[in-house]
């Protein structure tokens, strides 16, 4: 860093591992040739275009005792990422048999093969992300190759070494042919189900369900990799088998001409067990030969982990139900978990519901208006602990050291006592339609309050132990989901007239840890590996709040300014974002003329934080766009710590600046809106009419194009992404995988 | 019909209450009781783990033997590091060794087995002498207890209260003449032989009496006598030997193949100009103008020592030299050893005389020949945390801070005198300390 790129020449040898042209030099080296250093776009390099294709057979026949449906799916895809690329074939049989008036049987069976390599990602070092983005300009990964994903010239040196800028980054070329994780998943999901009705108003109902794969990953990385730095191999071999069995037993009578009633009594069982085979290996002995046989037995390390719960429910359900305008139901159940102590395992929750057509009771409908439902819940739901064996004291196993079985007391500590979790809510809403049902609009408002929630607590680590699995706190959401549909024109299906619709579907939602019952003021709820930045349930605060370096503040909150002019950074750390929006708001058109239709999806994001980490580590690393400022004088606006007064030392955003503070940068600093206004979908298809189709009863081409338009204040990429991925924490954008447009076709003939 | 519903029926019985919930929560991975011969090798491989990895970093850093260039290293360097990864490093060390050393302590008084509880609480008195030398008051009394979230801090000098009475203990449990359980090949420190144990104990004694040298001078002359059973030769070292496998590298090694962030210091490299150890102790890195920590602490296979007879030697010299005896031999002893071990015997009694002679003779100024001891101690012991003990009891030998080194957690920019409290202690503790310090506020053996 420092030297500004138009300063560089190469010196014109031929063997520096750094580029073809040679070595970089200032202009007035000795060895300076006249050729300019040329920036390189080492990321508009690297991707590539993606594709899908997506292939679907359905085939679907039967009579008045048996019926079937059989549909067969393919799906080939290859990765905006090179070298990487996932498949998926499904089969599915459906059908069904009358045995008799009384008896009937169904069952459903559905398999998939799935198959993908992918490439590392994230804050691994490995990432392709991190060796992209934190490369300098100057510096080609693909180091002259035309075609640097199969060249192996472009990622390794002659002498074997892998050719990377950073020591602590894999090249990307490097990672995607040396460092691969490929994974393979055979699953079976199917139910059968019998029905008997004895009489009219009894019915007994079994099914039973079962969801079971066998998924194989076989991860590695190479010897010379950055992520392990021995090379590494992982296989694991997980089978999971969920089984879920319902008996019901419904009675159904109508009671008076206007008053009926059906009671449902079920009986539930559920089971899961997961059970996973692992080994690992560190070390390859011959190069690029990447097989756990290719390690040293004392290197390698097998495990093997049964997880399993069940659970078992007994439930009654019953209707009422006056004049198909006054609508009663009340539901109780109760359940035994297997995740708690015996003498806690079981517990009782019950609900209740009622809806009332009040356009139906008071007669009501006319021209304007045309239906109106108000409706109004109250329910409480229970749970077991969201993981097993979390109320026994066990040891854990450290691995082997030097061959030796080790063990060693388990890190979380365990609570014999813990209770059911507990959700209350309540919710009321109104179903208004007009102009003949040509608007709708219908909203809900919901309360719900979830108490005790089981998780493992961070303890002080100067208790020997990382966490305590408890039942926590109080945390309250509330909000509104609201939809509206205005059907502007009517499409007749034939005529020339225009069909147009319009449907607005808005959420908004706002949460709050109302306690943590003081036994901690801030959890953390997952911090990803990087140290910057968490995310936490705060006392007070929306949960999820975001939690990080921060500058330190005068009372007044003006930033304080060290005698050298460089904002100070806090030794604490504080809230720097919350990453809730204020509101979703998603539009979708569907307009249909003759044979065309069209419909487009607008997303509208408003609010939430993110915490653009990408961005902090380019800035420290100088590959940030913003760092081209590096020369210029600016005077940080704040308060002088030693003197009070305002700042007026000037310092340059350089490396200097950069260097004082983490990797990332301070937290605060790289905190930004994640607001987003986003054209989703947009489909456009055309139905052949049917006078050309001959044989084909139908056949219809679709256009179709995803993410077309993106409109946010954020700097990254995409601001809708997150580093852990679907889980109970977002608004962290550290090396991402970026979002992705995409376009297709799409076509379907029927026969 | 009605037999396939009876059938249905009596499935969906068998089904519902054929299974036992409780036997379904107990959890087939892991078991509920171990013996102590599987506890004791993670307890000694965990505790060489945090001395060689971050117990290294950030102490080498601060002796000026090491130079962050990046990342959180760089941090360090800069007098600033996060909270969150000092707490890493206290995390390292209270869920590690600490946890499991109390366990092996607890079990072997529960099965009358007091060699294990011996060579547990040895290492058990190393682990806290390292963790109160960088933060001073620190948990223990109340500490590693899954029945008290919130243990309270012990003042530093009841800790090293407790080292002592610790390593007074692990001698009369390893004279014991009955044990139901002995160690053996499980410790692989010094495969059951309970005198070389006894020994270290003593060496560890030593150090941690001199550590007060400020506070109370007297202990020079206490330590003296202690030595006669303390560690005879190298080859009585207490340290961790690395198998030489890629599963249980040594940490410096991983280290610096995976996150090479730290250089060594120009300011040690230049001590080591004329030293016959330079080529062992550091190496350029390949393809670079970089130095790098070298093969002796470096390899696949190397050790890290947890207290060493070369220590022991330095610190008999510089009781000597307080106390008004004569140092040199001791000195000369510490030198000749450090320069056999760490060079695998290579260098010839010349090159080692020659070497002596002009960097580790002493004059009769008792200033200067304390300044050749430390600087000595500070060359031998690389890697290891004790120079950085050395600059805050002595002044020496003169470290240069980092002048970008003045930061709200190091307020006047000096080399730093110990660790900030990490934030999760902070954030989950209640006893946490009202006060939290900073790197220059002293504590308590550190007069000023």
């Amino acid at each position: 860093m420092g030297s500004l790129v138009d300063s560089l020449r190469y010196d014109g040898s031929t063997n520096s591992p750094y580029d073809p042209n040679g070595n970089i030099v200032k202009y007035n080296d000795p060895s300076a040739t006249e050729q300019l250093v040329v920036p390189y776009d080492n990321s508009g390099n690297f991707f590539q275009i993606g594709s899908t294709f997506n292939h679907n057979l359905s085939i679907r026949g039967g009579n008045d005792m048996a019926t079937f449906a059989l549909s067969l799916g393919r799906v080939d895809q290859t990765g905006i990422v090179p070298l990487t690329a996932y498949s998926r074939t499904s089969l599915r049989l459906t059908g069904d048999l009358k045995l008799s008036p009384k008896i009937k049987l169904s069952g459903s069976a559905n398999y998939i093969l799935g198959s993908g390599d992918r490439a590392q990602r994230g804050s691994n070092l490995s990432g392709v992300m991190l060796g992209l983005m934190r490369a300098p300009i100057t510096f080609d990964l693909a180091n002259g190759s035309s075609n640097p994903v199969n060249d192996s010239t472009a990622y390794q040196l002659p002498n074997g070494d892998q050719r990377q800028f950073w020591d602590v980054y894999d090249n990307p070329y490097w990672s995607i042919n040396k460092n691969k994780n490929k994974e393979t998943i055979d699953r079976l999901i199917g139910y059968a189900e019998a029905v008997y009705t004895p009489t009219e108003w009894l019915k007994l109902t079994y099914r039973a369900g079962l969801d079971t794969y066998s998924q194989l990953v076989n991860g590695y990385w190479d010897n010379a990799s950055s992520e392990f730095g021995t090379g590494r191999i992982y296989l694991q071999n997980t089978n999971l088998r969920t089984f879920n069995s319902d008996f019901l037993i419904s009675l159904s009578k109508k009671i008076t001409k206007s008053f009926d009633a059906t009671l449902v009594v079920g009986h539930n069982y559920q089971s899961n067990l997961r059970r996973t085979n692992d080994s690992e290996g560190y070390g390859f002995v011959l190069p690029n030969f990447y097989d756990i046989a290719n390690i040293n037995t004392l290197d390698v390390s097998t495990d093997d982990y049964t997880d399993r719960d069940r659970l078992i429910g007994a439930y009654a359900d019953l209707t009422l139900r006056y004049n198909n305008y006054l609508f009663l139901n009340f539901t109780g159940r109760n359940d035994w978990t297997s995740t708690l102590s015996p003498n806690r395992n079981n517990f009782f929750y019950p609900s209740t519901s009622i809806g009332f057509v009040f356009s139906e009771a008071f007669k009501l409908e006319n021209k304007v208006f045309s239906f109106g439902k108000l409706r109004a819940s109250f329910g409480i739901v229970g749970n077991g602990a969201p993981f097993s064996y979390a109320t026994g004291t066990y040891f854990s196993n450290l691995g082997a050291t030097q061959g030796l079985l080790s063990y060693g007391p388990d890190g979380s500590i365990a609570d014999p006592n813990l209770q059911p979790e507990k959700t209350s809510s309540y919710e009321f809403g109104t179903d208004l339609r007009f102009l003949q049902n040509r608007v709708q609009f219908d909203i809900t408002y919901y309360n719900a309050t979830s108490v005790g929630q089981i998780l493992p607590v961070p303890v002080a680590p100067s208790t020997g132990y990382g966490s305590l699995i408890t039942n926590l706190g109080e945390v309250n959401n509330q909000g509104i989901e609201a939809t509206l549909s205005i059907k502007w024109f009517d499409d007749d299906g034939k005529s020339d007239r225009l069909g147009w619709q319009t449907q607005f579907n808005f959420t908004r939602n706002r949460n709050k840890v109302v306690s943590l019952d003081g036994k901690a003021d801030n959890l953390a709820l997952g911090n990803y590996g990087l140290a910057s930045t968490s995310s936490q349930a705060i006392v007070g605060q929306p949960y999820g709040m975001l939690w990080g370096s921060i500058w330190q503040r005068d009372t007044n909150g003006n930033i304080l300014v060290d005698e050298q002019g460089y904002p100070i950074r806090a030794s604490n750390s504080g809230i720097v974002g919350n990453p809730n929006p204020d509101f979703i708001l998603a539009i979708n058109n569907n307009l249909d003329w003759r044979g065309f239709a069209l419909s487009f999806l607008w997303d509208i994001k408003q609010g939430g934080d993110m915490f653009n980490g990408t961005a902090g580590v380019m800035k420290n690393h100088g590959t940030h766009i913003s760092t081209e400022n590096r020369d210029e004088e600016i005077v940080w606006e704040g308060i002088s710590q030693s003197t009070g007064q305002a700042n007026t030392i000037p310092i340059k955003l350089n490396e200097q600046f950069y260097s004082r503070y983490p990797l990332a940068g301070v937290s605060e600093a790289s905190i930004e809106d994640a607001s987003w206004v986003r054209l989703r979908e947009l489909n456009l298809t055309y139905n052949l009419p049917a006078k050309i189709l001959g044989k084909l009863s139908g056949c219809a081409i679709t256009l179709t194009a995803r993410n077309l338009l993106l409109f946010t204040p954020y700097s990254g990429i995409d601001p809708e992404t997150s580093l852990s991925g679907a889980g109970n924490s977002s608004g962290v954008d550290y090396f991402n995988m970026p979002g992705t447009r995409s376009y297709g076709i799409n076509l379907k003939f029927d026969f | 019909m009605k037999k396939i519903f009876l059938s249905i029926f009596s499935l969906f019985l068998f089904i519902g209450y054929g299974c036992n919930l409780d036997q379904t929560n107990i959890n087939p991975n892991s078991p509920t009781q171990v013996p102590l011969n599987t506890l004791l090798p993670p307890a000694q491989a965990q505790l060489a783990n945090v001395l060689g990895g971050a117990v290294f970093r950030y102490t080498n850093i601060f002796s000026n033997h090491t130079r962050g260039a990046f990342a959180q290293e760089l941090d360090i360097e800069n007098y600033n590091p996060s909270k969150t990864f000092v707490g890493y490093v206290w995390e390292d060390i209270y869920n590690g060794p600490l946890i499991n050393l109390q366990t092996v302590i607890a079990q072997a008084n529960a099965s009358q087995s007091p060699h294990y509880s011996g060579v547990a609480r040895v290492l058990m008195a190393n682990a806290l002498g390292t963790t109160t030398e960088m933060w001073g008051d620190i948990p223990y009394s109340e500490a590693l207890n899954k029945n008290n979230l919130n243990p309270k801090y012990d003042a530093q000098e009841t800790v090293y209260n407790q080292i002592q009475g610790l390593l007074d203990l692990a001698i009369t449990d390893l004279s014991a003449t009955e044990s139901v359980y002995s160690p053996s090949s499980d410790d692989l420190i010094y495969g059951g032989d309970l005198n070389s144990w006894k020994r270290a104990a003593v060496a560890l004694k030593a150090r941690y009496l001199l550590h007060l040298s400020k506070r109370r001078p007297d202990v020079y002359a206490q330590i003296l006598p202690l030595l006669s059973n303390g560690l005879a030769s190298s080859s009585d070292d207490m340290e961790y030997i690395y198998p030489n496998t890629s599963t249980e590298p040594n940490p410096i090694y991983q280290y610096y193949k995976e996150t090479p962030n730290m250089l060594v210091d120009s300011y040690f490299k230049n001590l080591l100009n004329d030293d016959p150890r330079r080529t062992f102790l550091i190496k350029r890195k390949p393809f670079s103008a970089d130095t790098i920590v070298g093969e002796y602490y470096g390899s696949i296979a190397s050790a890290v020592p947890y207290v060493t007879y070369i220590e022991q030697k330095l610190i008999e010299a510089e009781c000597l030299l307080n106390t008004g005896g004569n140092a040199q031999t001791a000195l000369s002893d510490a030198v000749r050893s450090s320069i056999k071990k760490i060079s695998n015997n290579t260098v010839n009694d010349a090159t080692i005389d020659a070497y002596i002679n002009t960097y580790a003779t002493l004059t009769g100024n008792t200033d200067t020949d304390l300044n050749t001891i430390i600087t000595q101690k500070y060359i031998a012991l690389f890697t290891q945390s004790q120079p950085w003990v050395d600059y805050r009891r002595t002044n020496l030998p003169a470290l240069v801070p980092n002048p970008n080194g003045t930061t709200a957690l190091n307020p006047n920019g000096q080399i730093p005198r110990r660790m900030v409290y990490p934030e999760q202690e902070e954030l989950n503790n209640a006893n946490f300390p009202a006060s939290a310090p900073n790197m220059q506020t002293r504590f308590w053996w550190d007069v000023e």
